[in-house]
């Protein structure tokens, strides 16, 4: 079941994929992992995940998917 | 300038999401006439609408407010600090969809107002937590005319618009609610709990 999406960004751009997401209308929710410096939880749904994956993948910023077990 | 009117500069001017002047008015309306003792507001921006509300709420009227955005957060804090109204307004830091069930007591009033895509999965979180006669507003749920319109929506929202039908459909046929929808704004639906027992 996919229910979050784990990604590390540079903390800068944190606010601008809040933003995004607004736009969005908040289809993924962004939160921070505490304690993890600069990874994002994005909480989906199953029938949201892709839909959420091929936005952040279209995004002018990089990122990087963190394993679950990692953060 | 009134703490209200400087919130709205303030989120006009950042671009801060808050309610509009007709969702207002119809919260407004729903919380003079159902005077609930305890109030649940599902997306709290900078605590305009959980401020607005405090005005007209019960003086022993409590607000449970739940936002998950750090800075908006922070806001909201310093305008409900500002307003006075720390001892009556409690904002949960979280996201909504797991605070929501480990909520405790019972609410008279719940105002829905964060990620429409989860305002059904918000609704069927909290409905053992309603008072018998509790109402719940649930703003924005005709989305820009998406929700009623024969045309399929922007496939950005195409999402949304199925979830914020499924809401409707819910509040709509489930004996437990009985449901008016206000065209007026970006459409409000105002639900009445029934109670347990409809069912
Ligand atoms: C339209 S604004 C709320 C406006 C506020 N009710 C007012 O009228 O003053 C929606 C808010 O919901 C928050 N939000 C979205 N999804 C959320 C979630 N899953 N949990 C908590 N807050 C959420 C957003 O960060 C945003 O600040």
């Amino acid at each position: 079941m996919h229910e979050q999406i784990l990604i590390r960004i540079d903390v800068k751009y944190i606010n601008y994929l809040n933003r995004i997401m607004e736009g969005y209308e908040y289809l993924g929710v962004v939160t921070t992992v505490k304690d993890q410096v600069g990874v994002l939880r994005i909480r989906v749904t199953p029938d949201t995940y892709k839909e959420v994956q091929d936005i952040l993948e279209n995004l002018p910023i990089e990122f990087e998917y963190v394993s679950n077990n990692s953060a | 300038m009134n703490l209200l009117n400087e919130m709205e500069r303030y989120a006009t001017d950042n671009n801060i999401p808050i309610i509009n002047k007709m969702s207002s008015n119809l919260l407004i309306d729903a919380v003079k006439s159902k005077q609930p003792k305890s109030i649940l507001e599902i997306g709290t921006a900078i605590g305009y609408s959980a401020l607005l509300m405090a005005q007209y709420m019960p003086q022993d009227g409590k607000i449970t407010t739940i936002e998950q955005d750090a800075s908006r957060i922070d806001l909201a804090y310093d305008y409900i600090a500002r307003a006075g109204r720390t001892e009556q307004i409690q904002l949960l830091d979280g996201d909504a969809s797991t605070i929501l069930s480990d909520l405790e007591g019972t609410f008279d009033l719940v105002f829905i107002d964060a990620a429409k895509a989860q305002y059904l999965d918000y609704l069927c979180k909290i409905v053992d937590k309603l008072s018998a006669g509790a109402v719940i507003i649930a703003d924005n749920v005709l989305f820009r005319g998406m929700v009623l319109s024969e045309e399929p929506p922007l496939k950005r929202y195409k999402t949304i618009v199925k979830r914020l039908k499924e809401y409707l459909q819910f509040v709509n046929t489930d004996s437990r609610f009985t449901t008016t929808i206000h065209h007026e704004g970006d459409g409000v639906a105002i639900s009445y709990y029934q109670g347990a027992n409809k069912k």
